[in-house]
């Protein structure tokens, strides 16, 4: 059988209407842009740290966690009001809803004299922790800092990211995917480049 | 599945691309949807895979990540679009007129599963789908601009057209498919 009625309908079993609709549009066969695959990788990739390739940011288990959190409880947090007036200060409104909390950590023995304010704070993007770091020396080579957010069991720990102070104290913005309500307990360990474990090398805990 | 969004969450490269190129195209739909901006649409898809990836530790690896990411895409398409309707700071003009008009959940919905079951289609069957739909070429131009008998092309779409049928069997479109009275009334013509 010749096909003496060349058509644009499809031979056989047509589509319905409404997908042909779609299918004709050339918004749905646009691709995204060249170069956005690398830039979403490079970022994600950035942004997990240096091990890279290997499943990491296990949490080193209820054990461990528990014996360096056993203390430090729960964490309690004072909420503060971030304003957006010029020292910082907010309007008088009378108990606008909190914008962030404040969480306060203290050093362990592998780091005494260290402390940090976190100051945390929920977004559209997910968990802001803006980290003011005090007396915590540089992390040596081939090692880094990584805060961790983990449940009120401290069973499962979740990554906040990477730092590591060789340029000396200061403030450093970090981000979850989870919020402190859920994840109440923000630590700061001691990694080894190429760990794919969340190391019991802590050295901020809450307090 | 689970072993993927396992690397996923990790920020493995392998993985982060896997993921990427099953659904970029998809997630586009959603931006162009309520964006016309070229620059704001990648925006919106980088932003929608690296949210996916800070929250995966939440997300369940039993569920389907579409559906998840659909959401991701849209939520942030909007939020774009309300950031670029706000005034410029510095005095800036907007450059394009960006408006929160989206179509609905369900309407851009539909589209997102239409450009996935298209990006599953094998190669062969999605370049002639392409052609035939969104160029209208005709059977004969599609077999000689591929360089294919008029009976390969037909044997392709008619495939492409199965594959499509089951793959979006769920969007209400199934329940109004047209029955064979429509390809005899274009035979017709």
């Amino acid at each position: 059988m010749t096909d003496t009625h060349d058509h644009h309908q499809p031979p056989e079993g047509a589509l319905p209407g409404a997908l042909g609709a779609v299918l004709a549009d050339p918004d749905l066969w646009e691709d995204p842009e060249p170069g956005l695959e690398d830039a979403v990788a490079g970022e994600i990739g950035a942004r997990a740290g240096p091990a890279g390739g290997a499943p990491r940011r296990r949490w080193p288990g209820v054990a461990a966690a528990a014996a360096v959190l056993a203390v430090a409880g729960v964490v309690a947090g004072v909420a503060i009001t971030v304003g957006d007036g010029p020292d910082g200060s907010g309007p008088d409104d009378g108990g606008g809803a909190p914008a962030g909390v404040e969480v306060a950590l203290s050093g362990t023995g592998l780091a005494p004299g260290a402390g940090a304010t976190a100051l945390v704070i929920d977004t559209p993007l997910g968990t802001r922790i803006d980290l003011d770091v005090d007396g915590l020396g540089p992390a040596p080579e081939g090692s880094y800092y990584e805060a961790w957010m983990s449940d009120r069991d401290g069973r499962v720990g979740v990554s906040a990211g990477t730092f590591h102070l060789r340029g000396g104290d200061g403030a450093i913005e970090l981000w979850s995917g989870v919020s402190l309500a859920e994840y109440p307990q923000l630590t700061v360990t001691l990694q080894e480049a190429g760990e794919t474990a969340g190391s019991d090398r802590v050295v901020l805990v809450p307090g | 599945m689970d072993d993927l969004i396992a690397r996923f969450r990790a920020g493995e490269d392998e993985a982060v691309r896997t993921v990427y190129r099953r659904h970029a195209g998809a997630v586009g739909t959603v931006a162009r949807s309520v964006l016309s901006d070229p620059e704001l649409v990648a925006e919106v898809v980088q932003q929608t895979f690296l949210k996916a990836w800070q929250a995966a530790a939440t997300f369940d690896a039993d569920r389907e990540l579409a559906p998840w990411l659909y959401t991701i895409a849209r939520r942030t398409a909007i939020d774009v679009a309300r950031s670029e309707g706000r005034p410029a700071l510095g005095g800036h003009a907007l450059e394009h007129e960006v408006g929160v008009d989206a179509p609905s959940f369900e309407r851009t919905w539909e589209v997102f599963e239409v450009r996935r079951a298209v990006d599953d289609l094998p190669e062969r069957e999605r370049e002639v789908v392409r052609l035939a739909h969104l160029l209208g070429f005709t059977h004969r131009e599609i077999a000689d601009r591929l360089d294919v008998p008029v009976g390969t092309v037909k044997s392709r779409l008619g495939r492409a057209h199965r594959r499509l049928g089951a793959a979006l069997g769920h969007l209400e479109w199934a329940a109004n498919r047209a029955g064979p009275g429509a390809v005899q009334e274009n035979e017709r013509r």
